[in-house]
């Protein structure tokens, strides 16, 4: 209490003498409440950093200088940390809870880069290959495709790190000079960029106006707010990003090149039609693309992804990169599978090594440098965990509308960076947009979601977060919640989901930005504006559905009559769909007849399979389980299930069924503990954080997730159940590969919140790592992983047990047969 | 009574499978196409140059059985050496694609096999990223193209020498992965303190 004392006579004191943002202050103006909550936040947040500092400084101390070259590069990315963690210290004590968490972020991600650039032992090596010589133009297509798909992530990495970048700089603080700094040791954004350039990811001049890197003509906000055409990104490339990112890339994307037509040269036409063909194969059906036409100015857009798919679209881009030149396209994928820079070659070791140890059920024997390091007798980093911060256990009279409340403090700190271009937030959420907000100060985060939540007043953002939790209208009023909700520019439904997100140590930027992807192309704004004026076709509802486009931002901008639509076309019935627009799903949502039938055009455009008398029932489509505990609730299942959620896993190409039936297991299970709406954040949250995975790889996950100590109360029981429920759900392998990956992988080390139990869990999914570890290392969330692993176990299980058993339909002289001819004698290497 | 009821019990959980439309179909041919959801259709695919011989090329079956043995010998028989030999295991699993692909031009073949077929290819699909939505054909196409650029990469590489992490670099490595996450636990508890005291803000008021 003194201590807390000090603080704010403290920040009294900075409040009048600095210029600096003040974001305590800021709150304070909203009420005293708020400002409270903002300097809590601050002070522990200074706790905190404080520590790390010690730690740095005590790690300096203890490894003296670096021999080796990437020894001596380390130094200086552990220099540069320090540097920018006490820039981070002096922000908060200045009541600049911005800067200080945008300065941390930054930390994290030039710790990836440097970490990134040290040798894998476990990686696999692609040196020295020649692609021109031994491939041919099908194969390098493929291969171009995959390095596009694989590589989008660390670009999406780069957009975030510019974006904070730019925070920082409106707040004072050197970042350009740090990445300097770090570039001239080769571990720098620059370097990365230069590696990016030359595996075709982006395009220097688009950059930096340039052939090469040069950090004074970089504009931070300017690269983390593009998209991947905006950005450069080379045809083939593009069309793999484009596979792993949301259908809003694409479209964004695709008015990019309308509105430049010659940008891609002969290539126009045929990345066109590769575009188009992405989109087709994530399920848009021709109807959307058609309506995308206008929006677009390109005519037959469903044509042109004709002959665009599968092999027939490799080997029309392989043919057109002929044209490009063989030896650049060689040299290209040279750099995308071989060059560190550009994390393809990290993250494909990553996921091979993942399967081939959940295969054969033994762990890799090779270790990263972090594993390492961290196993070393009298190593420094076993030492740092002794003096570093550890998670505060959550109270058990924690309540959503404190999540909420949390939520909204720190929303501008966790967000300033922008969302990255990349993914089509929302223009107002872009770097360049949070740059001027926060050269402006103030609690206000800009113009957000844009017209979305434009014409909403503060008043109804209170009663919708009074009818979410429950508060009473007049206490939230004097606390200033609904003040601080309008502040935000985000729907309360992304509120609450920032909570859960950033309670249980999930990347808030990559969870948000995927909540909102899509809604900085004017095609997906064109396509919600539709839905809201109800004249959306069933069948583009489907649609919408399955290339995974109903997010809490479309959900908002659809509002109560698509919403409404859309959740009768799933056989929902009831409801509140106002309020369901604007807590994305979570709370308003009809109940769910499980003896209802999807609405037939729904149905064919979701791709969902029909029987003779037409679609299954609901409760028959999402499996039997589902189906028989629907029939324990009377057929009835109260609240229905986040179509958000379906709609996250199904954009990810997951089976219809399959995301139906995880989002209704996890939305009984909440209704069965009682969960309410934190369980529905939590759920939210992870299907976003799915999305994200699958997306970005690697650099999706947060560092602290399963980071334990949600509490023993309800709510945080609510979601620790609800976060279980996701890892082990539609989307829990996305995760689980995602956190494989990664240059040590983010939380991965034998420091990290994962414990470095998933690193050799993987490769043991029968071991004790998996049960050891996870114990120790994840608190309570040694469950959920387990599920995600588990599943996975199970579905490779059940493929060899099924496919001995396709051995043995083959006929006689089916292979597996003792003495049968290609059997390999016992101890023979294994045949080539 | 008491063990009719045991007895009845335990031969439903023997008869329960793991698979959907396994307990409506047996067969493939019991299973009309415009029922079946999209992946499991059967995809007329052409190979890539050198996946097949011209014999084995000869039907849909002979693909099929020499696509099983090539998936039998790599991810049964010698499924323990699949971390050494990576660069195989991504190239067999376009056999594995081939080998689920004609198994659905197969009427005889069991629902319950293919479903469980299914559950592995999109496992080992993981392991590139690619999509369960994608085609056959695509798929076949990706893994036999990686499988043979780290085939050639392997044979290229597998005379250097691994160098071991000096261990100044894995200590350093260590102390950035640590520091990491001790910043990552310092955001959360940031929020978590936030929340902790608007909580208490919210019931003072209430």
């Amino acid at each position: 209490m003194i201590n807390r004392f000090i603080f704010k006579i403290l920040l009294l004191l900075l409040l009048n003498s600095q210029a600096q943002a003040n974001d305590v202050a800021a709150m304070s103006e909203i009420s005293d409440a708020a400002g409270n909550s903002a300097s809590a936040a601050a002070e522990q947040l200074a706790n905190d950093a404080g520590k790390v500092t010690e730690n740095l400084t005590a790690a300096t101390e203890a490894l003296g200088a670096a021999e080796s070259e990437i020894g001596a590069a380390l130094d200086t990315s552990i220099a540069q940390a320090q540097n920018a963690m006490k820039f981070a210290e002096e922000s908060l004590a200045a009541g600049d809870l911005t800067a200080a968490v945008q300065a941390m972020s930054l930390v994290e991600g030039v710790t990836d880069m440097a970490l990134g650039a040290i040798p894998n032992p476990a990686a696999l090596d692609m040196t020295g290959i020649d692609f021109a010589e031994d491939f041919s133009p099908e194969e390098m297509a493929a291969l171009s495709t995959m390095a596009g798909q694989m590589g989008v992530g660390k670009v999406v990495a780069m957009q975030k790190m510019a974006g904070q970048m730019n925070a920082l700089g409106q707040a004072g603080f050197d970042s350009k000079g740090m990445m300097g700094e770090l570039d001239a040791k080769g571990i720098g954004l620059g370097t990365a960029m230069e590696g990016l350039a030359a595996s075709g990811m982006v395009d220097m001049e688009a950059v930096v106006g340039g052939a090469s890197f040069n950090m004074d003509g970089f504009d931070p906000a300017g690269f983390a707010s593009m998209n991947v055409a905006e950005m450069g990104m080379s045809p083939t490339m593009m069309a793999g990003a484009l596979d792993a990112l949301p259908v809003g890339a694409a479209t964004a994307a695709l008015e990019t090149m309308a509105a430049n037509p010659g940008a891609m040269g002969d290539m126009t036409g045929t990345m066109t039609g590769a575009i188009a063909a992405t989109m087709g194969a994530k399920g848009m059906g021709a109807e959307m693309m058609q309506s995308m036409e206008a929006s677009l100015g390109m005519e037959g857009m469903a044509g042109m992804a004709e002959g665009m798919q599968g092999m027939a679209g490799m080997a029309a881009l392989g043919e057109a990169m002929q044209g490009m030149g063989m030896e650049a396209m060689s040299e290209s994928l040279n750099a995308a599978f071989a060059g560190p820079e550009t994390g393809i070659a990290g993250a494909m070791s990553s996921t091979v090594g993942m399967i081939s140890g959940a295969i054969s059920g033994k762990a890799m024997s090779a270790k990263s440098a972090v594993a390492q390091g961290s196993e070393m007798k009298d190593g420094f980093a076993a030492k740092m965990a002794e003096a570093g911060p550890e998670a505060i256990e959550m109270p058990e009279n924690i309540g959503e509308s404190g999540m909420m409340m949390g939520a909204m403090i720190m929303a501008k700190p966790q967000l300033a960076g922008g969302l990255p271009g990349a993914m089509a937030p929302p223009k107002g959420m872009t770097a360049s947009a949070m740059g001027a907000v926060i050269a402006d100060g103030g609690p206000g985060m800009g113009e957000g979601l844009g017209e979305v939540m434009g014409d909403m007043p503060k008043e109804a953002m209170g009663e919708h977060m009074a009818a979410m939790t429950g508060m009473d209208i007049g206490a939230m009023n004097k606390l200033g919640m609904a003040d601080m909700a309008a502040q935000t520019g985000l729907t309360p439904g992304m509120v609450a989901t920032m909570g859960s997100a950033g309670m249980s140590g999930m990347d808030v930027t990559s969870v948000m930005t995927t909540q909102v992807a899509g809604l900085g192309s004017e095609t997906i704004k064109g396509f919600a504006n539709m839905a809201a004026e109800g004249a959306m076709p069933t069948g583009m509802m489907g649609d919408m559905m399955e290339v995974g486009l109903v997010n809490q931002g479309t959900m908002a901008a659809m509002g109560a009559t698509g919403m409404e639509k859309l959740g009768a076309a799933m056989g929902m019935e009831g409801g509140d769909m106002g309020l369901a627009a604007m807590t994305g799903g979570m709370v308003g949502m009809g109940d769910m007849n499980l003896d209802a039938q999807v609405d037939p055009e729904m149905a064919a455009s979701m791709g969902l399979a029909g029987g003779p008398e037409g679609p299954a029932k609901l409760g028959d489509i999402m499996g039997p389980a589902t189906g028989e505990e629907g029939a324990m609730m009377g057929g009835m299942m109260e609240g229905g299930m986040n179509l958000g959620q379906v709609s996250a896993a199904m954009g990810t190409g997951v089976d219809p069924a399959a995301a139906m039936g995880s989002a209704a297991k996890a939305s009984m299970a909440a209704n069965e503990a009682g969960a309410g709406l934190a369980g529905a954040a939590m759920g939210a949250a992870m299907s976003a954080q799915g999305a994200a995975a699958a997306a970005m790889g690697s650099h999706a996950m947060g560092a602290a997730m399963g980071v334990g100590g949600m509490g023993e109360g309800a709510m945080g029981k609510a979601m620790e159940g609800s976060m279980a429920e996701g890892m082990g759900g539609a989307m829990g392998g996305a995760m689980a590969g995602a956190m494989a990956g990664g240059p040590a992988g983010p939380g991965m080390g034998p420091g990290g919140a994962m414990g470095g139990a998933m690193g050799s869990a993987m490769g043991d999914p029968k071991g004790g790592a998996m049960g050891g570890a996870m114990g120790g290392a994840m608190g309570g969330m040694d469950g959920a992983m387990g599920g995600a692993m588990g599943g996975m176990e199970k579905a490779m299980g059940g493929a060899m047990g099924g496919m001995e058993k396709a051995m043995g339909e083959m006929g006689p002289k089916g292979p597996g047969e003792p003495g049968q001819p290609g059997e390999p004698p016992p101890g023979d290497p294994p045949p080539q | 009574m008491l063990f009719i009821i045991i007895f009845g019990t335990s031969n439903l959980e023997a008869e329960e499978k793991d698979c959907k439309y396994c307990n409506k179909y047996e067969t493939i041919k019991d299973w009309p196409e415009n029922e079946r959801p999209e992946a499991f259709i059967y995809e007329e695919v052409k190979y890539p140059e050198g996946m097949f011989t011209k014999k084995q090329s000869k039907n849909s079956k002979s693909i099929g059985a020499a696509a099983g043995k090539k998936v039998y010998l790599r991810f049964v028989k010698s499924k323990g050496t699949l971390n050494k030999y990576q660069h195989l295991m991504i190239r067999d699993m376009a056999y594995f694609e081939a080998m689920y692909n004609e198994m659905l031009d197969d009427p005889k073949a069991k629902v319950e096999t293919v479903e469980n077929l299914k559950k592995g290819r999109e496992a080992m699909r993981m392991s590139l990223q690619i999509s369960p939505k994608a085609s056959t054909s695509e798929a076949v196409l990706k893994f036999w193209a990686t499988g043979k650029m780290l085939t050639k990469a392997y044979k290229l590489n597998k005379k250097k020498k691994k160098k071991k992490v000096d261990p100044e670099i894995a200590e350093r490595a260590a102390v950035l992965a640590a520091m990491k996450k001790q910043i990552a636990v310092a955001k959360v508890n940031a929020q978590r303190a936030a929340t902790i005291e608007a909580q208490k803000q919210i019931e003072a008021a209430q």
